[in-house]
C-alpha cells in the first residue's frame, strides 16, 4: 500500500479548503466590513493558510491555486482578470504561511498560527498589489494606500479566524476556559 | 440461510483495540473480540454509541488494525500491510451519511470510482457500473448531480459503488439511520436481494426491526460481545437488553411484558406477524380452557389510562395559525421547485403536534415558515401568537425568540467554543444582563439533562453526539420560546441518548406547558409525544388529525411513503383477523392494557 | 428577506447547454485553445494585438452561440470600480509608464494629474485584454461542464506523470472541490438559519450580504470549516474503503477522444497564438 506524493488525506483536505475558497469568494462571506477606508477585508485567503499549516506546502499551494483560477474564471475587474495577477501571487500564500509555521511550531504553537496568517495573508496582498503595479492596472501611490489600509486589518482578521479555526479542530485549548456567557 | 458450516469468511480472534495505545490506562474501544462470520450470512451488530460497533466495523476492512489480537479476512492478517487491498476488495463498506462518501458530481462516475480504482479494464468497469445502477435502482438518475437527491437515493449511490467492486462482504455501518422510512425500505430491499444472491451482510444499528431481518444477532457492550445468537435467541433476553440500554422490537417488548402477566402467552416474538399469531394461539388456548371451566389467572388488570390528554377545549388558545401556503425555492430560475401548495395548520398553546411525511414533502419549508425564515407570500397567510408574518413590518426577532427552531443534526449548529457561551448566545443578542443570562443558562442545561457546573466550562467541539444535541437544545431553550420546533432533531442518535431527549421534551410539554412542534421521521416517536398529527405530501396536508386517527389509516399512510409504530399494525392486522382492540394504542405500554383486555374479555 | 436562499443558487461553473462547434470539441482541445489565446493576450502590449484578439475572440463567441448580454450581465455590479480605477490609472499613471511602441509624450497636466499618450494606451491596452479574458473564460466555461474540465485537466496533465506530476490526484482534488461547494453551500444555509433562530440579526443590506462585522464571521465561518473538516475525515475513510491507493494503476471510466475537429481547432490555436506573439514587436502600435 503505497500512496503517491498526495495522500488521499492531503487530497480530500486540499479539495475541501478548496471548496471553502471557493464559496467564500461565491457568497461574498469573503469580504468583511472592517472600519477603514477601504470598506472591505477578504478572508478568502485563510483556507490556504490553514491547508498550508495543516497539511504542509503542497495542499497549501493547492488550495491557493484553485482560489486563484477561481477567482480568475469569476473575475469581473480587469485586474483580477489577468492570471498574473489572480493566479501566481495565490499560490505562494499556504506555502508561505506552511515555512512560518514550522519554522515557529517548536518555540510556541499560537506564535507560529498568529505569524502563518500573518505570513499568509502579506504574501497574498503584496503580491497581488506589486503584480498589479508591474501590470499596469495600479500607479504605485495607490498600490501604497490600499496595501495599507487592507493589509493591516486582513492580517489581524486571518489570524483571529486561523487561530480560532486550528483550535476548534485540534481541540487545542487556548487561552482561559471560563464561559463567560 | 443461517450455515455455520464452511470457513469463516472474517475471522477475528482476542481483538483488541486502542484508539490511543501509547497512552497508560487509555481506555480500549475493543477488548477480546472473537467472532467469525460465515459466508453468505446476515449479520446484525448491535449497542448503543460508544460500544464499539463501529471500530469494529472499521476492522472488518483493513481501516483500522487490531492493537492485540488478529483479524483474518479470507485467511489474510489485515495487519499486514501487504493485505490491505485484497482485504478491501473482499469487504466492501457503506457509511452512515450519505453525503460524505460520494467522491464525483456525476452519479454514474461516482459509481465508477471505485472499480476504476481496482484498474479494470474498460468493457468490464462499464458492465460493472451499468449492473450496478440497475441492481439498486438508480439507473435513470446515472446523469444527475448527486446533491440534488434524496438521502436515500444517494445511499443507493453509495451503495451501487460500493457493489459495483462485487465484495464477498458488505459492511453497513449505521446506513440507514439518516434515511427516511422510505429511503430505509429502498435500500434495505437492495441489501436484502443481496444477501439473497449469497453477499455476505454486516449490518451495524440501532434499529432493532433491522437487526431483527438478520441470521445472527451481536450485542457489544464496552469493546465486548455480551450477547450472541439468533434474533429470537437475543431478542428473548429482553431484561438483560433493557439494561443494555439497546431496546428491543416493540412487538418484542410486548410479547415479553404479556408473557409476564401470563406465562401462557408465547414470550418471543420478532416481527409482526409471528405477534399476532401468538395472540391468537393465546385466544385459541383460552377459550378452550374456558369451556373446559377454568377460568384462572385472567382478570381485569388494574388499567393505567396511558396516553396523550389532549388540551382541554376552554385552553385551546391558538398560538400557530398557517392558511393556504404555499412556497418555491428558486423561484423564476429553471430549477424551481415547489415545496408547498396550500398548507393549513394550527398550533394551540400547550399542545404537542407532529408533523410527518416522507423527504422532500415540504415539513422543513412548513417550519421555517413558523419562525419567519421564511416569510409567507400571497395568498398564504402565517401568525404567531396574534403577529402576522406577511407583514413586513412585524419584528422577526421577537418572533423567533417566542417560536425555538432546532434544526436537524443540531450538534452541527455549535458556534461558540464553550458550551456556557454557545447557550447564551441568543440571550447576549437579545442584550440581557449578565447575571440574568447565567441564571437562564443555568435553567436551560438543567431543564435538558447537562450539569450546569460540569458542563458549562467544556469545550463544545469535545461533547459527545448526545450531549451535543443537548447543548443546542439548551441554546434554544434559554431563551425561554413559547413553541419549541423541532425539525428531525431527534434523528441518528442511538437508543439511550434518544429515550433520554424524549423524555425531557415530554417534561418540557407535559409540566412546564411548553408547546411543541415535533417533525420526525420516527413514527414512534411521534406516537408517544404528540397529540395531533399533520401528515404532508408533496406540499400538501394529506391527513391531519388526532394521533390515534391518523395512525390508525395505516393503507393512506403508507401510500404517503409512511409507516405506522409496530403496535400500531399489530391492532391493524388482529382487527383483520376479527380480532376487537380496544382503542388505538400506540406504545408499548398502551398495546400491552389493550391487548390483554382483548384476551380477558 | 430570503437571503438564506441565494445560497442554493450556488452552481460553480456557468454550462449553458448547446450543440455549436465550440461546444462538442474536446475539452483538451479548449483548455489549450484557451491557454494559448490567454497567453497571447497576457503577453501583448500593442492596441493592434488586442484588437485582432478581441475580433477573433468574439467571433468564436457568436459561434458558440453564447449570448453577448449573458457575458456582460454579470459586468454590471463591477462597473463603478472597473472605472473608477480606470480613471485613477488615466489621470495620474502617466509619469510611471513608458508606452508601447511610441514616443512618450504628455497630453495633459495640471498640479498632479498628469495625462500620456502612454496611459491612454495603458488604459485602452488593459480594456481591449479584459473583453478578451471575459470572452475567454466564457468560451471555456459556458460550453463545457466543470466534470468536462476536470477530465480534460486529468488527461493533459497525464503525460507529465512520468515526471512525477500527480496528474490524477491533482485533478481528484478539482472533482472533490466541486462536489463539496453545494454540500457547504447547505451547510452554510443551515448555520445561518440556526443562528438567525437564536436571534442573530443578519444583516440585509442589499444580496449575499450576512455580515456586518468581524465578529459575526466568526462564528459563521468556524463551524462551517468544523463541519468541512468533519465530513473530510469520512470522506477520506470511505475512500480508502473503496480501495484508492492514489493514481497508479487506476483505469478510467470517462474516455476523451480527439476527432477531426479537435485537431483543426488546437492547430489553428496554436498558429495563431504563436503568430500573435511573434509579431509582438512588429505590430505598428
Amino acid at each position: 500500500m503505497k500512496e503517491g506524493t498526495l495522500s488521499v488525506r492531503k487530497i480530500v483536505l486540499a479539495a475541501v479548503l478548496s471548496a471553502i475558497a471557493i464559496l467564500l469568494g461565491w457568497t461574498r462571506l469573503g469580504f468583511i466590513p472592517v472600519p477603514t477606508p477601504a470598506g472591505n477585508a477578504t478572508i478568502m485567503h485563510v483556507p490556504a493558510i490553514i491547508g498550508g499549516v495543516m497539511e504542509g506546502g503542497l495542499v497549501g499551494g493547492l488550495v491557493g491555486t484553485l482560489f486563484g483560477l477561481f477567482s480568475f474564471l469569476q473575475a469581473t475587474v480587469p485586474m483580477f482578470k489577468d492570471p498574473l495577477v489572480a493566479v501566481l501571487p495565490r499560490i505562494l500564500i499556504g506555502v508561505t504561511a506552511w515555512l512560518a509555521y514550522a519554522g515557529l511550531k517548536r518555540v510556541n504553537e499560537y506564535l507560529a498560527l498568529v505569524v502563518s496568517a500573518a505570513v499568509g495573508t502579506l504574501t497574498n496582498t503584496i503580491g497581488v498589489l506589486t503584480m498589479a503595479v508591474l501590470r499596469g492596472y495600479m500607479a504605485p501611490g495607490v498600490a501604497w494606500t490600499v496595501g495599507l489600509t487592507h493589509g493591516l486589518p486582513e492580517i489581524v482578521v486571518a489570524a483571529i479566524l486561523t487561530v480560532a479555526i486550528v483550535a476548534a479542530w485540534k481541540r487545542v485549548e487556548t487561552g482561559r476556559g471560563e464561559a463567560k456567557m | 440461510m443461517s450455515i455455520e458450516i464452511g470457513v469463516p469468511i472474517i475471522s477475528a480472534r482476542g481483538l483488541s483495540f486502542s484508539y490511543n495505545p501509547q497512552v497508560q490506562h487509555s481506555v480500549p474501544a475493543l477488548r477480546g473480540i472473537d467472532l467469525d462470520v460465515y459466508p453468505g450470512e446476515y449479520l446484525a451488530v448491535i449497542g448503543h454509541n460508544g460500544s464499539g460497533k463501529s471500530t469494529l466495523a472499521k476492522h472488518f476492512n483493513a481501516l483500522l488494525r487490531p492493537t492485540a489480537g488478529e483479524m483474518r479476512v479470507m485467511g489474510l492478517d489485515t495487519r499486514e500491510p501487504a493485505n490491505t487491498l485484497a482485504v478491501r476488495r473482499t469487504v466492501g463498506m457503506v457509511f452512515q451519511v450519505p453525503d460524505n462518501q460520494l467522491v464525483a458530481s456525476v452519479v454514474e462516475e461516482d459509481v465508477a470510482f471505485g472499480p476504476e480504482n481496482l484498474g479494470l479494464p474498460d468493457k468490464e468497469l462499464h458492465e460493472r457500473v451499468e449492473w450496478a445502477l440497475a441492481l439498486t435502482g438508480m439507473a435513470e438518475y446515472r446523469h444527475r448531480q448527486p446533491h440534488r437527491l434524496s438521502a436515500g437515493q444517494k445511499q443507493r449511490v453509495a451503495l451501487a459503488g460500493v457493489v459495483a467492486m462485487r465484495p464477498k462482504v458488505l459492511v453497513l455501518d449505521e446506513a440507514t439511520s439518516m434515511l427516511d422510512p422510505e429511503g430505509r425500505r429502498e435500500v434495505l430491499a437492495v441489501v436484502r436481494r443481496l444477501n439473497d444472491e449469497g453477499m455476505t451482510i454486516v449490518a451495524i444499528t440501532h434499529s432493532m426491526d433491522e437487526a431483527a431481518m438478520g441470521d445472527r444477532v451481536i450485542v457489544l457492550e464496552l469493546g465486548r460481545i455480551v450477547l450472541e445468537g439468533t434474533p429470537r435467541q437475543v431478542f428473548s433476553d429482553v431484561e438483560t437488553l433493557r439494561t443494555l440500554q439497546v431496546g428491543v422490537p416493540q412487538v418484542t417488548e410486548l410479547a415479553f411484558e404479556l408473557n409476564k402477566r401470563d406465562p401462557a402467552f408465547p414470550p418471543e416474538a420478532l416481527t409482526v406477524g409471528e405477534f399476532v399469531g401468538a395472540v391468537e394461539e393465546t385466544m385459541a388456548l383460552r377459550s378452550r380452557q374456558a369451556s373446559a371451566g377454568e377460568r384462572g389467572t385472567f382478570g381485569q388488570s388494574p388499567a393505567v389510562q396511558a396516553g396523550q390528554s389532549l388540551p382541554s377545549p376552554a385552553a385551546a388558545e391558538p398560538l400557530l395559525q398557517v392558511h393556504n401556503l404555499h412556497h418555491a425555492y428558486l423561484r423564476g430560475t429553471p430549477l424551481e421547485t415547489v415545496s408547498l401548495r396550500g398548507v393549513g395548520l394550527e398550533v394551540s398553546r400547550g399542545e404537542a403536534v407532529g408533523i410527518i411525511g416522507r423527504a422532500g414533502s415540504g415539513k422543513s419549508t412548513l417550519v421555517q415558515h413558523l419562525n419567519g425564515l421564511l416569510r409567507p407570500r400571497e395568498p398564504g397567510r402565517v401568525q404567531v401568537a396574534g403577529h402576522d408574518l406577511s407583514n413586513l413590518g412585524v419584528d422577526v426577532r421577537r418572533i423567533r425568540q417566542k417560536v425555538g427552531l432546532v434544526f436537524q443534526y443540531p450538534e452541527q449548529q455549535l458556534f461558540e467554543r464553550l458550551v456556557g457561551d454557545d447557550i447564551a448566545f441568543g440571550l447576549k443578542k437579545l442584550g440581557m444582563p449578565r447575571a440574568q443570562r447565567r441564571e437562564r443558562v443555568c435553567w436551560a442545561m438543567t431543564a435538558v439533562g447537562l450539569d450546569f457546573e460540569t458542563f458549562k466550562d467544556r469545550y463544545t467541539f469535545s461533547l459527545s453526539g448526545g450531549e451535543m444535541r443537548k447543548a443546542a437544545l439548551a441554546g434554544v431553550l434559554a431563551l425561554r420560546p413559547e413553541v419549541l420546533i423541532l425539525d428531525e432533531s431527534t434523528s441518528g442518535l442511538d437508543p439511550r441518548s434518544r429515550r433520554e431527549l424524549l423524555d425531557r421534551l415530554l417534561v418540557l410539554n407535559r409540566e412546564e406547558g411548553l408547546t411543541l412542534v415535533f417533525v420526525s421521521p420516527s413514527m414512534e416517536d411521534v406516537a408517544e409525544l404528540v397529540g395531533r398529527v399533520y401528515v404532508l405530501d408533496d406540499g400538501r396536508v394529506a391527513l391531519s388529525g388526532p394521533v390515534r386517527e391518523v395512525f390508525a389509516q395505516e393503507v393512506a399512510l403508507r401510500r404517503h411513503g409512511l409507516g405506522v409504530p409496530q403496535i400500531g399494525e399489530v391492532a391493524h392486522r388482529l382487527r383483520q383477523r376479527g380480532i376487537a382492540v380496544e382503542g388505538e394504542p400506540l406504545t408499548v405500554a398502551e398495546g400491552v392494557e389493550a391487548i390483554w383486555k382483548t384476551l380477558s374479555s | 428577506m430570503e437571503d438564506f436562499e441565494l445560497l442554493r443558487y450556488v452552481t460553480v461553473g456557468q454550462y449553458l447547454p448547446g450543440d455549436s462547434l465550440v461546444h462538442r470539441l474536446d475539452p483538451r482541445t479548449k483548455l489549450s485553445v484557451f491557454l494559448f489565446l490567454t497567453l497571447a493576450a497576457t503577453f501583448s502590449l500593442s492596441y493592434t494585438a488586442n484588437a485582432v484578439l478581441v475580433l477573433v475572440t468574439l467571433g468564436l463567441v457568436l459561434l458558440a452561440g453564447i449570448p453577448l448580454r449573458y457575458i456582460l450581465s454579470g459586468l454590471r455590479p463591477a462597473l463603478p470600480i472597473i472605472i473608477a480605477l480606470a480613471i485613477l490609472q488615466l489621470l495620474f499613471y502617466g509619469g510611471h509608464y513608458v508606452p508601447y511602441g511610441l514616443e512618450s509624450r504628455t497630453l495633459f497636466q495640471w498640479g498632479w494629474i498628469h495625462v500620456t499618450n502612454g496611459s491612454v494606451q495603458l488604459v485602452v491596452v488593459s480594456m481591449l485584454r479584459f473583453v478578451v479574458l471575459l470572452f475567454l473564460t466564457s468560451l471555456l466555461t459556458n460550453t463545457t461542464t466543470l466534470t468536462g474540465l476536470t477530465h480534460g485537466v486529468e488527461a493533459m496533465l497525464r503525460p507529465f506523470a512520468r515526471l512525477g506530476v500527480p496528474a490524477h490526484e491533482l485533478s481528484l482534488v478539482a472533482t472533490v472541490a466541486l462536489r463539496f461547494v453545494p454540500l457547504l453551500a447547505e451547510q452554510l444555509e443551515i448555520i445561518l438559519k440556526a443562528q438567525a433562530s437564536r436571534g442573530a440579526s443578519i444583516a440585509h443590506q442589499g444580496k449575499l450580504r450576512f455580515v456586518s462585522t468581524a465578529r459575526q464571521v466568526a462564528v459563521l465561518i468556524v463551524p462551517l470549516f468544523v463541519d468541512a473538516f468533519r465530513r473530510a475525515e469520512d470522506l477520506i475513510l470511505a475512500m480508502q474503503a473503496r480501495c484508492y491507493v492514489g493514481g497508479r494503476g487506476r483505469s478510467s471510466y470517462v474516455h476523451l477522444e480527439f476527432a477531426r475537429g479537435d485537431y483543426i481547432a488546437y492547430g489553428a490555436g496554436l498558429l495563431f497564438a504563436l503568430a500573435i506573439l511573434a509579431l509582438r514587436n512588429r505590430f505598428p502600435v
